[in-house]
């Protein structure tokens, strides 16, 4: 066991840290979703990654990629300093091709897929969206009812989309669609690659509380082809759970939780509120400490995820599940802490000037809630670890 | 950056297990309650057979000299057959400060004695705060005849009337810092003047109060340099600290298994109690806090080991490792519902070790206050002057 990242990661990581100081337009930084304003911007940087040979470390030199060994740790570390350096968008926008559309078409996908698709991934000149959830499913994503019916060499797609981030601004839309009609839940599901110019799509962005955007798409007789059947037609929702695991352990970086608790406690060192110093307060240090302890356990949990994805044919599903869960666990109450300690002051947004720490905890307390559903939020995400990792019944429903 | 157990580490740890569940199945664990020395003596030789005594110890005294880390995994394996052994205050701390700060005949005389099982050690210095800080020590050794004269009591003592010598930490010098002016004495436990008061705790563990009436002891009994004990001591404990963070783990993780097997057994509602939502929540938040405490032990013993700094990760450590292992025993007693409120029920053992180690060597909120140190009084160099701006 060695917490210390060897000399070869750490050159790695400072490599990592030196391009993000070069090339990273202060605009990019602080965004900390895909926010369509600056997509031409953000795909820039992300081809300047690529051109480093970044995405494709994990990736056989067949189809571009490095072969790297090593490269879960490397895809780990590149994700970790982009979101040590605020380029979480960035990041995100690299877990989208790179872990979870690219992995799962080197894994399942057809050779004519991977011959068409990963080049143009590791090249960063292709964006996808990620197209499963539905006006009336959400975390039941099995009861999805988009249908895709196959007529001739087509799929015929209809139904409706919600949530779609980046469907205005994407190439294509990896989708989860019904290709057996009148099949239920879990059964007839597939993912095919819809093009997103297709005639028939309508693609409708509305905005979030913090300000990033995502869309409805709705779809009207969408002729797709068949060969962009992605796996097995109607093993959609093994290739599904697949490509979720992947997305949870790569995604969700604990830094969005312990980075504005770090700029919190500097702040708390030399804050003062009518005098008095808040760093001399037992109440406010006790929930600090009690904070730090958690902080640490996300941290951990995150590098646990990391360390046993170096393991051969493991994916840390519910090692990567138990990060997101705890994430979401900490999501209200961090910032009731630190807006309980701040006082009325915390309460100050961005835009009032002389707010501490730049109005940060106004806009965390807003958006923490978003932690309790994206990515399995708290609830499906600690029924993996209860299921797939302590082996718990499924429940009957 | 590598968190797997080495291939040594995965023997030691399969091995110790194949042994203790043998040696200790849960039956048994309730049955031991009942033994007149109140804990399980005839298991200390088979642990000396195996040469666990010897983990932390070099050689040359008998030892195995293996690092922190390993003896946490070891530790780890102890705790999920909630084995009551004299191991901390023995091994892990009167002995190891001993090897840290005895001369070179006080080693020799103690560390093999100690190893082979002959001689059991207890370590006699909290008192009235009950917390592992140097303040916590009033009792005052004076000097007096060429020897010393020992006055005070130290509270919970494990072990106290089941060792041969006891240590006891004194002070010799009133300073102003409470960490300067303390000395250590390893004394024959039935010295005169010694009295020892039987305490009952929670756990199966014997531990008494030691009430020091004029107690006369010889000058060589000193061990290391007279007002100096604190640098020997301290490190100790820590080590100590992070160790005992694996025993409270494997405590926490036994009382999950019980949990979640029984979770697959129990029907109620015509299917296992296992399968409803709530308990699945309930289990997948016991199981991630027991990993992530598990992996602070590791991480503190670890840079323990690597000589780094190591006060914030060993309080984070044991004060979460305490909230955690307490959570998972009260809700594997939850689980087992009236089984758990049974006299015989199997998950009480581990429901009251949890608890009592939360509070052995400082608990969780006593940590919280060094953590608070650690973060909000030291290193001034990570202040970022942007936000340190008054608020008035
Ligand atoms: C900013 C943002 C971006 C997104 N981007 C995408 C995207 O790109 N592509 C995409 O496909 N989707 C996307 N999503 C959708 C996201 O995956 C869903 O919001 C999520 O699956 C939850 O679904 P829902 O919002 O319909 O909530 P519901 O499923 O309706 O849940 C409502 C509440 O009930 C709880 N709940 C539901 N079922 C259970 C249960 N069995 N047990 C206990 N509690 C339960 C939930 O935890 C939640 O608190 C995005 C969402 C957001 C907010």
């Amino acid at each position: 066991m060695d917490f210390r990242f060897t000399p070869e990661e750490q050159a790695f990581r400072m490599e990592v840290r030196q391009f993000i100081k070069d090339e990273i337009p202060d605009i990019l930084k602080g965004v900390e979703e895909i926010h369509s304003d600056h997509i031409e911007l953000e795909m820039e940087v992300v081809r300047k990654i690529a051109a480093k040979g970044w995405l494709g470390a994990a990736y056989p030199k067949e189809y571009g990629g490095q072969g790297d060994n090593n490269a879960p740790m490397t895809e780990y570390i590149l994700l970790d300093e982009l979101h040590l350096g605020r380029a979480a968008g960035i990041s995100l926008t690299c877990t989208y091709l790179v872990s979870i559309i690219g992995n799962t078409l080197l894994s399942i996908g057809s050779e004519d897929l991977k011959q068409r698709f990963i080049p143009r991934i590791l090249n960063a000149d292709i964006r996808f969206a990620i197209n499963y959830s539905e006006p009336d499913s959400g975390n039941d994503i099995a009861s999805i009812k988009t249908s895709a019916i196959l007529e001739g060499d087509e799929y015929v797609v209809n139904g409706s989309k919600r949530f779609i981030t980046c469907a205005d601004t994407s190439d294509y839309l990896w989708s989860l669609v019904r290709t057996e009609k009148g099949s239920r839940r879990h059964k007839g599901l597939s993912i095919i690659l819809i093009k997103t110019d297709s005639p028939g799509i309508t693609t409708i962005p509305f905005e979030m509380m913090n300000g990033i955007e995502t869309c409805d798409v709705i779809m009207e007789d969408v002729r797709v082809p068949k060969e962009n059947l992605v796996g097995i037609e109607g093993h959609g929702w093994a290739h599904l759970m697949e490509a979720l695991s992947r997305e949870r352990f790569t995604m969700i970086n604990f830094k969005g939780v312990s980075g504005p608790f770090d700029r919190f406690v500097q702040w708390v060192r030399t804050a003062e509120i009518d005098g008095e110093r808040l760093a001399d307060d037992p109440v406010t240090r006790q929930k600090l400490a009690r904070q730090h302890l958690d902080m640490v356990g996300g941290k951990l949990m995150q590098l646990i995820a990391a360390s046993r994805a170096m393991r051969k044919d493991y994916i840390p599903t519910v090692e990567a599940a138990a990060s997101k869960s705890w994430r979401a666990t900490l999501s209200w109450g961090k910032a009731d802490m630190a807006l309980d300690i701040m006082r009325n002051y915390g309460l100050m947004t961005e835009e009032c000037p002389g707010a501490p720490i730049d109005g940060l905890w106004a806009a965390e307390y807003c958006w923490a809630g978003h932690e309790l559903s994206g990515a399995g939020g708290l609830d499906l995400n600690r029924k993996i670890i209860a299921q797939q990792g302590l082996g718990l019944p499924r429940w009957s429903n | 950056m590598n968190l797997e157990f080495s291939e040594e580490q995965q023997m030691l740890m399969d091995s110790a297990r194949g042994f203790l569940e043998k040696a200790c199945p849960l039956d048994k664990i309730r049955e031991w309650e009942s033994l007149p020395e109140g804990y399980p003596s005839h298991m200390w030789p088979k642990i000396v057979e195996q040469g666990w005594t010897g983990i932390v110890y070099p050689e040359e005294y008998g030892g195995l000299d293996l690092p922190n880390i390993d003896a946490t995994l070891l530790m780890r394996e102890m705790g999920r057959v909630a084995l009551s052994t004299p191991f901390l205050s023995t091994i892990l701390l009167s002995g190891r400060a001993v090897l840290e700060g005895g001369s070179d005949e006080q080693k020799k005389d103690v560390l093999p004695a100690i190893v082979s099982g002959e001689r059991l050690l207890s370590f006699a210095f909290s008192e009235a705060n009950a917390r592992p800080n140097a303040a916590t020590v009033k009792t005052t050794a004076r000097a007096e005849d060429g020897g010393y004269v020992l006055n005070g009591s130290k509270h919970f003592v494990e072990f106290a009337e089941q060792a041969d010598q006891i240590l006891i930490v004194a002070r010799t010098s009133d300073c102003e810092d409470p960490e300067q002016g303390l000395t250590m004495f390893l004394v024959d436990a039935n010295t005169p003047g010694i009295q020892y008061k039987t305490l009952r705790v929670m756990a199966l563990q014997p531990q008494a109060k030691v009430i020091l009436d004029n107690v006369r002891i010889e000058a060589d009994s000193v061990v290391g340099e007279v007002d100096q004990a604190w640098s020997v001591l301290n490190p100790v404990i820590q080590a100590a600290t992070a160790i005992l963070c694996g025993y409270m783990t494997g405590i926490a993780e036994r009382a999950l298994d019980m949990a979640i097997n029984y979770s697959k057994e129990r029907v109620q509602y015509e299917q296992p109690i296992g399968a409803f939502q709530a308990i699945q929540n309930y289990l997948a938040t016991a199981w991630t806090k027991t990993t992530m405490g598990e992996y602070m032990a590791y991480y503190a013993a670890w840079l323990i080991d690597n000589d780094m700094p190591s006060r914030e990760a060993v309080a984070t450590a044991k004060a979460f490792v305490g909230y955690a292992s307490v959570e998972a025993t009260q809700l594997a007693t939850q689980l087992h519902g009236g089984m758990g409120a049974t006299v015989d029920a199997r998950t009480t053992p581990f429901l009251k070790w949890a608890k009592q180690l939360q509070h052995t060597l400082g608990n969780s909120t006593y940590h919280e206050t060094v953590v608070a140190e650690e973060i909000l009084d030291k290193d001034p160099l990570g202040l970022d002057v942007k936000y340190s701006v008054a608020l008035t």
